[in-house]
């Protein structure tokens, strides 16, 4: 079959590989009808996520078609429609009963390397280092899905692809990022990066009541997108975010600050530049500007979501001020599972089409040119979806 | 019952040790002093002992013949692991563990203490354990363990190079959905013991399982098969094989990547079994057959690496390999030479 896989930095390339098999029986495969390419991808592109080899499949957003299942599957059919949670969670250990699917203790075959990192290791995720399972993922014309008869979701055939295949990753990802935010009706959110992610925390902060949502970016297609979505816009190059969010709140600063941007933040301010020229000659792991000024900007009190993937050591965060204003930090990898049916409902009821975020739509065999596309933010590139 | 699971393993030990912990003559054999000396100690004991001998034999005199007498002391000390005045005080730094999870002497081998936390009952977990042909299911090394009479049981394993290692162990603890230990048969070439302790975790968190492994240091004719058996490192194997246990009786299955498509192997032949995309989805009866026969093809035995830690390869090393792969520390990233923008 078909897949996309990565060889190095900035080189992914369509190659035939050997299709997947059962190997465990809670296992289905899934063929492939729809993918995408994740703004977390292109940390791996980029070469930031540590544990990549050479070879491996790419994609964690994909939905498609079972074409078979394992021994222990019973509530999936070859035929089913789903969309597969980019977190693969057994469903039986104590984070997953708790509801923390990226959190699962039994679904990373290399738990050790994770642990050495972290002290604890996350769920395996759907190609995505080895870190993380070393599991192949969904760019391709088939998958493997672990775990299957917790994991994937039938979907209604009122629905087209399009309109469910985000509940794979970024709609619940932006939804946890608003939920992260403790967003309550009369707060004003503000949200760094209109990236897909983004675009879905400001719509996630209007469904649970929001009154306002600033959004921050530089490019204008993005910011664009954000004011479709109802969000006021801050062009980080052309102002001071943090005295600027401090002005449009009357002095309050926002009750909750979403971080939908993560370790290769850009910025203007000398930091920003200094993170950059770090990351380059690895002395730091994360560019941390972002994060800096969400912490300077977020009101006395308030949330600080991070929605955005951090990998290392940061340098310099000014914890002082979270301190001195109380404030708290939610964060982590996406508990997908929880969300899928409630946000699927929301789609069904007209409440959110989350295909509004795609920009362009290319076959898988274009995918190094999605990703080189996506990377450079060129032709308004917010979202590319994947067809095999 | 403490005392007497103490006693067996403080007194017992490991058949014939090759450093006999009985000094050379003196004291009968059945009663040799105990080594009440730590490894490290010993070592300095030696050391300083050789270096005082020396040092006061070139002094000559009567003191340089105390000094000699002395260091020859220490240099007994310190081979024999046998420490006179530690004995006279009824003290000592090789003291055995006084603890109920201690399986094994302390100091006497390679000790490995593990625990993890399972949300499953107890009484499931030590039924599971304690049915030792189980044990294979998740102890990566072991091929095969069958229960005889009289709490003795055979355990094959597989050494290095393929090769097989197999021994006989008994039972020598057991308390029921609390604790069991075993330990190899005496005479038996490979030196190992070991012990399960459950115990319920707070708040209904479920047990905390915990492993106590001692392996004697390897030697003779069996060395470099025991080695393996107890992996280069058995501190890892240990972690390893209980991640394993938890997987197994919480999800039912050990998740893996070994057998998966990659771009690492030879490309396989085109048109795959199940066609192009869309083509052999629909009509795809006995595909699953054919598609592990693909999947078994090549690309699986370089891919085996992946999620096999027996194989020598562990997940931290492939980690590590693989972020040299994709953390080339001599090749900065690519935005360093015309970023997309000039911020």
């Amino acid at each position: 079959m078909r897949a996309l896989c990565w060889k190095g930095r900035n080189d992914v390339r369509i190659e035939d590989v050997p299709e997947p098999a059962i190997l465990n029986p809670r296992d289905a495969i899934v063929r492939v009808t729809l993918t995408a390419i994740c703004g977390s991808d292109l940390h791996l592109y980029d070469g930031y996520v540590p544990g990549m080899r050479s070879g491996d499949v790419l994609g964690h957003e994909f939905m498609g078609e079972v074409v078979e299942v394992g021994r222990l599957v019973e509530n999936l059919h070859r035929g089913d429609r789903v969309i597969v949670p980019f977190a693969i969670a057994c469903g039986n250990c104590a984070p997953c009963r708790r509801g923390l699917a990226s959190l699962c203790d039994n679904s990373n075959p290399n738990a050790a390397a994770a642990e050495a990192l972290y002290g604890f290791s996350g769920a395996g995720l759907f190609g995505y280092s080895h870190l993380y399972g070393g599991y192949a993922g969904g760019q391709a014309e088939y998958v493997r899905v672990p775990f299957a008869d917790v994991g994937p979701a039938r979907v209604p055939d009122g629905l087209t692809d399009e309109q469910v295949l985000f509940l794979t990753d970024i709609f619940p990802t932006g939804w946890m990022a608003a939920e992260n935010a403790e967003v309550e009706p009369g707060d004003v959110v503000a949200v760094w990066g209109c990236g897909p992610v983004g675009q879905f925390a400001i719509r996630s902060a209007f469904l649970l009541g929001a009154d306002r949502v600033i959004a921050v970016d530089r490019f204008p297609d993005r910011l664009r997108m954000a004011q479709a979505g109802g969000a006021e816009t801050i062009d980080y190059t052309a102002a001071d975010v943090v005295e600027e969010l401090k002005s449009r709140t009357g002095g309050r600063g926002p009750d909750g600050c979403i971080d939908a941007v993560g370790m290769e933040a850009h910025g203007t301010r000398v930091d920003a530049r200094l993170d950059r020229a770090k990351q380059a000659v690895r002395l730091a792991t994360d560019r941390v500007n972002v994060l800096r000024e969400a912490i300077q900007a977020c009101g006395k009190g308030g949330t600080l979501s991070i929605a955005g993937v951090y990998g290392g050591f940061l340098d310099k965060v000014p914890l002082g001020s979270a301190f001195a204003k109380g404030l708290t930090f939610r964060m982590g990898q996406t508990h997908v599972h929880r969300y899928v049916r409630p946000l699927l409902e929301r789609i069904e009821r007209g409440e959110i089409d989350p295909a509004f975020v795609i920009t362009h739509r290319m076959r898988l065999d274009e995918a190094p040119a999605g990703y080189e596309l996506f990377k450079r933010k060129g032709d308004g590139c917010v979202k590319v979806v994947l067809r095999p | 019952m403490h005392s007497q699971f103490e006693d067996v393993w403080t007194e017992a030990d490991f058949g014939e040790p090759r450093h006999s912990r009985r000094p050379p003559g003196g004291e009968g054999e059945h009663e040799g002093p105990v080594v009440n000396v730590a490894p490290w100690e010993r070592w300095a004991s030696a050391a300083a002992g050789l270096a005082m001998a020396v040092a006061g034999l070139r002094r000559r005199g009567v003191a340089g013949l105390l000094a000699a007498a002395a260091g020859a002391e220490l240099v007994r000390r310190g081979a024999t692991g046998h420490c006179r005045l530690y004995a006279a005080l009824e003290t000592g730094t090789a003291g055995p563990v006084r603890s109920p999870v201690a399986s094994v002497p302390h100091e006497q081998g390679l000790r490995v203490e593990r625990a993890v936390t399972i949300a499953r009952p107890r009484d499931e977990l030590y039924r599971f354990w304690r049915r030792l042909e189980n044990l294979p299911d998740f102890m990566e090394h072991l091929e095969s363990v069958r229960e005889g009479a009289g709490g003795r049981s055979v355990w094959v394993a597989r050494g290095p190079l393929g090769r097989r290692v197999r021994w006989e162990a008994e039972i020598v603890n057991e308390r029921e959905n609390e604790l069991l230990a075993w330990r190899t048969a005496p005479g038996s070439d490979v030196d190992h013991a070991g012990s399960v302790q459950f115990r319920d975790a707070p708040g209904g968190r479920g047990t905390e399982v915990r492993v106590v492994m001692e392996y004697r240091p390897p030697a003779g004719r069996l060395g470099a098969a025991v080695a393996g058996l107890a992996g280069e490192n058995p501190d890892r194997q240990v972690r390893e094989d209980l991640r394993r246990f938890k997987a197994r009786m919480e999800a039912g299955e050990i998740a893996t990547t070994a057998g998966q498509p990659s771009g690492r192997g030879p490309a396989p032949p085109r048109g795959g079994e199940r066609g192009s995309a869309g083509a052999g989805a629909t009509a795809r009866g006995g595909a699953g057959a054919a598609a592990r026969a693909s999947a078994d093809a090549a690309p699986r035995a370089a891919d085996d690496r992946e999620a096999r830690p027996s194989g020598g390869a562990h997940p931290e090393d492939l980690v590590d390999e693989a972020s040299k792969e994709s953390f080339p520390a001599s090749d900065p990233p690519s935005w360093t030479a015309g970023e997309e923008d000039g911020r």
